[in-house]
């Protein structure tokens, strides 16, 4: 469907959905950061890893730890969408009995890490070089 | 996760033991029985006695359960207690689901179920499924391999709470009989409130014989579980901006309107403001379709004149609907000129399939209740004008050529009727000429399996509805096709044993009739295993065998004395078998992922798609 024939309601509701509006222009498709606190049981955790997959949202990454109050459980999850999905997404988690909070960070000063470990074959003519090449990446030490 | 498992007087021998003996006879199988003299002496009681305890507490009327070796220490202490509500015995345990289902939709109460671990769990599935769906309150209750064997594949293990996940609005495994109580009623108070829907609590085996004292909670507090009542005032108010501004408005009425108890209301509005109103299917009842503003049912095989309104429209306002894909068809195409008010309370199904211009977040009825005092009368003529086109392009209709049609059937129950009476349909074709010819008049005399669709729901559904509204005036009535009938027909006979004036109707075609519908249109009539001739029964003796009256139709002419004659019988079921014809379709059609404008109307050739 070509911009001409769409209504000014159908136009409407494809911008607010984040779909593409032609096909040239492509979905507007963000990565987002969502925090959660969910209830510290193995029930809470499946009930959210399983409703990605039962939603079919995509799901980067995911991970958990017990949080300072050891009832509850702090969960981040990384996932990609348009934003009427990320919508979804936030407002299914939400609906969750089991989940306390839910925050989507992306847009909230926050810090992220991540961890690679490479194992590199070099000789000693190589060594400085790579020392190199590893400090500029990492941050701290 | 809880840590303290109090397990009074369950020794891990005598657990093992009646696990051991779980499957065999059963008498002599509880390893614990409880000794009403102890009981008082230490103030303990079972784990199976707090269970019956909570659900006399919760003002449980009716319990459709089946027994098995993890559940039969409650099935013991309820001989034992003669507790306040009555245990209906199922024949197979969806049909279990499916009554507590119709007993919810028909009272608007909590409907319960009680199986058994393994097989039982797994046979509830699709009525939990369906509940989910529908958004039904319904507690089920399933039996559990005793904690210690869980996840050892005990005999009659299944992981009941894992294979339920997606199906349910939560779950809950119980593990400390000191909190079986609270969870009972956390478990009633999360289906009832909210957006309903199905709630499973898995029990253990060791967990009904343990001992605790027994205490039901005044309240529980769930620090997760929210739900909103009244809607954001500003954007009621724009909404009557919106709907004061509006010059062809239409009210998409969806079945949370019934939910909430907002029909009455919604009524009111629309004929203060004179604005037309279309239902879902789960709508039908919440605004009398007699009345000269209602355009029908919408959707895939809703009117000509509810879909054109839809197409034509400055502005819905969908009160309690989702924008169901069997509503909406190809959803770029729909509603093309509409602003969107929509009233949910439930905030996920707020412009998940379509953005909306004004989303109102709260209860339905509470919401029309803000909403009504800022609407004032409106002049629709122009509108109602155009649609009152529309209505007579294509009003829904049959030919009447002395072959047995069955959308004379469902237009006789109505006039024999008059409207007042609870109809369960099933799954089909019987399902939208159920829908198309009855005329609903009043929130909960619709009751179907919308959103799952789920061949074998009515007759179970319409046994439960009955249950619930025993003594009440309006019969209780059946919509089946013969394929469908068949998938429950075991509950026949729990109907008859309990007397229930049940009037069974089948739509025989002799084929799945729907498959054979889209066969016929859309795969050039290869009806590829679709035809039942060859096995249907003879449903006339099936329902005697069952202790029901049969009763046989094959002609225009006799329906009525057919319908006089079921309505004659009041203490059992009545099955009548209407053999209809075979080749007769359901229309108007819009097809599957088409566009609303582009329905099919009447017959299926280019000449007739208007
Ligand atoms: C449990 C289940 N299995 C399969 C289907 C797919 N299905 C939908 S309608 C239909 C045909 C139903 O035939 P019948 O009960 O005779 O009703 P009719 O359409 O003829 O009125 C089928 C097989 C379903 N909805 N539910
Ligand atoms: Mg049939």
């Amino acid at each position: 469907m070509s911009n001409e024939t769409l209504t000014p309601q159908q136009l409407f509701r494809k911008q607010a959905a984040g779909e593409a509006i032609s096909p040239e222009q492509g979905e507007s498709v963000h990565r987002h950061v969502i925090t959660l606190l969910i209830e510290n049981t193995l029930g809470a955790l499946n009930r959210v890893a399983n409703l990605f997959s039962q939603r079919g949202f995509n799901l980067e990454s995911v991970s958990v730890g017990e949080a300072k109050d050891l009832s509850k459980s702090r969960m981040t999850i990384v996932t990609t969408g348009n934003d009427r999905i990320i919508g979804q997404v936030l407002k299914q988690l939400n609906s969750l009995v089991d989940t306390l909070v839910v925050e989507d960070v992306t847009n909230v000063e926050h810090v992220e890490r991540e961890l690679c470990l490479v194992k590199v074959r070099c000789d000693a003519s190589e060594r400085a070089a790579l020392i190199a090449v590893w400090t500029s990446f990492a941050r701290t030490s | 996760m809880s840590q303290s498992i109090v397990q009074q007087s369950t020794s891990p021998t005598a657990s093992a033991a009646a696990s051991a003996q779980a499957a065999i006879a059963p008498s002599g199988v509880q390893s614990v029985v409880s000794d009403p003299e102890t009981t008082t002496a230490t103030g303990l009681v079972t784990g199976a006695e707090i269970l019956i305890r909570s659900l006399e507490a919760e003002g449980v009327e009716i319990v459709f359960g089946y027994p098995g070796g993890a559940v039969i220490g409650i099935y013991d202490e309820m001989h034992r207690i003669q507790p306040s509500f009555e245990h209906i015995l199922v024949r197979h345990e969806q049909g279990g689901t499916h009554a507590a289902e119709g007993y919810a939709k028909a009272t608007g109460k909590v409907g319960t179920v009680l199986v058994t671990s393994g097989p039982g769990a797994t046979n509830c599935v699709t009525g939990i499924a369906d509940a989910y769906m529908d958004s039904i309150p319904i507690v089920v209750f399933t039996g559990q391999v005793p904690t210690h064997l869980i996840g050892n594949d005990a005999f009659q293990e299944c992981d009941t709470i894992g294979i339920t996940r997606s199906i349910t609005k939560h779950s809950f495994l119980v593990r400390d009989v000191t909190k079986l109580a609270e969870t009972v009623k956390k478990a009633y108070y999360i289906a009832r409130t909210g957006r309903p829907g199905p709630v499973v609590v898995d029990l253990p085996k060791d967990m009904l014989a343990a001992k605790a004292p027994f205490h039901y909670p005044e309240s529980v507090s769930i620090r997760g579980y929210s739900f909103v009542g009244k809607g954001d005032p500003a954007m009621v108010e724009k909404a009557a901006q919106m709907i004061a501004e509006s010059k062809q408005p239409l009210l998409y009425v969806g079945g949370g309107t019934i939910i909430s108890e907002g029909a009455e209301r919604l009524t009111r509005i629309a004929r203060k403001t004179r604005i037309p109103v279309t239902t879902t299917l789960h709508g039908l009842g919440s605004f009398p379709e007699d009345d000269s503003l209602s355009v029908g049912m919408l959707g895939m095989h809703g009117t000509w004149c509810a879909n054109q309104a839809v197409q034509h429209a400055d502005l819905l306002i969908a009160v309690g609907a989702r924008f169901d894909d069997r509503v909406t068809g190809k959803i770029a195409a729909w509603a093309p000129h509409a602003k969107i008010i929509h009233i949910d309370i439930d905030p996920a199904c707020i412009s998940k399939n379509v953005p909306v211009d004004c989303p109102i977040l709260g209860d339905v009825s509470l919401v029309l209740e803000q909403l009504e005092p800022l609407l004032a009368e409106k002049d629709t003529t122009d509108w109602l004008q155009k649609i009152d086109i529309w209505r007579k392009e294509c009003p829904l209709d049959f030919d009447r050529d002395g072959q047995l049609r069955p959308q004379e059937i469902v237009r006789a129950l109505r006039d024999k009727t008059g409207g007042r009476a609870i109809v369960v349909t099933d799954v089909g074709q019987n399902q939208m000429w159920g829908a198309q010819f009855f005329s609903y008049l009043s929130p909960r005399t619709h009751i179907t399996s919308g959103g799952l669709g789920t061949m074998g729901f009515s007759l179970p559904a319409a046994m439960g509805a009955a249950f619930g509204l025993r003594g009440g005036a309006d019969p209780v009535i059946s919509i089946n096709g013969d394929g469908g009938v068949l998938m429950n027909i075991q509950e026949l006979g729990v109907a008859a044993a309990h007397k229930l004036p049940l009037k069974v109707v089948i739509l025989n075609n002799s084929y799945l009739g729907m498959v054979r519908q889209w066969q016929e249109l859309f795969h050039d009539e290869r009806y590829s295993h679709t035809d039942l001739t060859p096995t249907n029964p003879d449903f006339v003796k099936l329902a005697e065998s069952f202790g029901c009256v049969g009763l046989l139709c094959d002609k225009p002419e006799d329906i009525q004395a057919t319908i006089d004659a079921a309505w004659e019988v009041t203490d059992r079921p009545v099955v009548m078998d209407f053999k209809v014809i075979t080749q007769e379709k359901v229309f108007p059609m819009v097809p599957a992922g088409a566009a609303t404008g582009d329905m099919i109307t009447v017959q299926f050739n280019s000449e007739n798609t208007v």
